[in-house]
């Protein structure tokens, strides 16, 4: 008799937990190469009230069985790897992938961290870095005074150094692939590490078949969609007091029997 | 007489509770991914009783599935694959297979493509299918798997099964039964997305109105009959106290 309660409430509950992945979604709608995120769900297996081929009374065998569902739990939430457009910031620094691949940057215990985040800019030292002071595993270091900084679609880091009339090469960005991104770990906003379900990176030259070309002086905006986001929330909703007005019923069907035996 | 009419309108609770149950899993069910509507259908039979009275009774009878396929939903993820038309993905012990419509695929340590509960999804002929190294995985609709423009040996397998209500849920969510698969050759994969579940949540809704509202009448006849039962016997008693 509860059966049909806890299915609604574990219903009502799975919609909660989506809810706060498109809550998390929204939220991250202005965060540069955020991939909006899904979350993913599995059948719980319920009581078996007939079991196929069992034995009925009557002798005879029961050519089906009939089994009741037992609710939903989450499993998984993971990201949705479709591009983010780009977004023209003027900044000679910004890049934009405009493909699979992803930045490989260094974090100060020498751990290599991958991104789609191509907000760069010199640190202290010259070297391309992220805002948060992760560098590029590339280590570009941009001359002091140089100017008409270039980066190619294949990653070539040109500029002009003080004293010369021609642009001279500086360095090669390098990007990774995986052959399942999905499989990265998020440690922080938009920085990620392999593991075994992603398998180890491959380093590509930009433009390469699967990582993208690189966009300069633009950056990857988030890849959510309000309008899907906001049709997803309504949905949730409206199954979250679905599955609450199922309790509901499940409630005042359980009472008036209550009352019928009182 | 009014004992057995209880007696049939409590059974009949016993099947709507049943059925309640049923359209809560399925509401609960609507945001999981390829999630297929199930309805059980209950049969009415009769049997005459020694004194010559009749009683009904009813039993579940067959469950169907809606097979019809639930929406696209572009993921990017090169190993999420939608299934188009009525097979089934088949994974984890070729010995012992369970099946599934849920094709959120990823790969483990061992490059293996599995399910996101760990089992491995297998090729046609059983086999394992062990990732490439490479840089491009693309799947066909065939399930056949092409690494860096070069064809593997590993074709998804897709089978399908005349009678799907009759498959059971195992604890890792997928789907079992006796039933020998055959191949599904109509069928497709479409990759780098998921299907939604095909609940329609407005007819489950009226149908759990109408569950409750013939709960709720059925109830009502159970306490006209508890009435009569005990004016029946009040009436019996009467010449023996005379």
């Amino acid at each position: 008799m509860t059966a049909a309660l806890r299915n609604a409430a574990m219903g009502a509950s799975a919609e909660m937990d989506k809810t706060r992945v498109i809550a998390n979604n929204i939220a991250n709608q202005g965060t540069t190469a955020f991939k909006a995120e899904r979350a993913f769900f599995q059948e719980i297996p319920g009581s078996t009230l007939r079991q196929p081929g069992a034995q009925s009374q009557d002798g005879n065998i029961l050519p089906i069985g009939l089994q009741l569902g037992g609710g939903v739990k989450l499993v998984a939430v993971a990201p949705i790897l479709t591009l983010g457009s780009p977004e023209n910031t003027g900044r000679p620094f910004d890049l934009m992938i405009n493909g699979g691949g992803y930045f490989r940057v260094v974090g100060p215990n020498g751990e290599t961290f991958y991104t789609r985040d191509g907000t760069f800019q010199p640190n202290s030292e010259g070297v391309l870095s992220t805002i948060d002071g992760y560098t590029l595993a590339d280590n570009i270091t941009i001359p002091v005074n140089a100017s008409q900084v270039t980066i190619s679609e294949s990653g070539q880091v040109s500029a002009l150094i003080p004293g010369s009339t021609e642009a001279s090469v500086i360095g090669q960005i390098q990007v990774a692939t995986f052959v399942n991104p999905g499989g990265l770990q998020k440690v922080r906003s938009n920085l990620l590490r392999a593991t075994n379900a992603s398998g180890t990176e491959t380093t590509v030259t930009p433009g390469g078949e699967g990582a993208g070309a690189l966009i300069q002086y633009h950056v990857e905006s988030s890849n959510v969609n309000i309008i899907d986001q906001m049709v997803e929330l309504i949905k949730a909703q409206r199954s979250y007091e679905m599955d609450l007005q199922a309790m509901n019923a499940a409630n005042d069907m359980a009472g008036a029997l209550k009352s019928v035996n009182a | 007489m009014s004992r057995i009419a209880a007696h049939t309108s409590t059974a009949a609770q016993g099947i709507l509770w049943n059925q309640l149950q049923e359209v809560t899993d399925n509401l609960a069910l609507s945001s999981k991914q390829a999630y297929k509507e199930k309805k059980t259908h209950f049969l009415t039979f009769s049997k005459t009783l020694q004194n010559g009275e009749k009683v009904y009774y009813t039993k579940p009878g067959p469950t169907n599935v809606d097979m019809r396929d639930g929406d696209f939903i572009e993921t990017g993820n090169p190993l999420h694959l939608a299934l188009r038309g009525k097979g089934f993905f088949v994974v984890g012990d070729s010995a012992n297979p369970s099946y599934t419509r849920d094709g959120a695929f990823t790969m483990d340590d061992k490059r293996k493509l599995v399910t996101l509960g760990g089992l491995p999804v297998l090729a046609k002929g059983g086999q394992e299918i062990t990732l490439p190294r490479g840089q491009i995985i693309r799947i066909e609709p065939d399930g056949t798997i092409i690494v860096d423009g070069a064809r593997t040996p590993f074709k998804i397998d897709l089978v399908e099964f005349e009678k799907v209500g009759e498959m059971v849920t195992d604890s890792n969510g997928n789907r079992r039964t006796n039933e020998e698969p055959k191949e599904s050759t109509e069928s497709r994969v479409q990759a780098e997305g998921l299907e939604e579940s095909n609940i329609n949540p407005i007819m489950l809704m009226a149908e759990m109105q109408i569950i409750k509202d013939e709960f709720m009448r059925l109830i009502g006849n159970n306490s006209k009959f508890q009435r009569q039962d005990e004016e029946d016997r009040a009436n019996l008693m009467v010449p023996i106290r005379a």
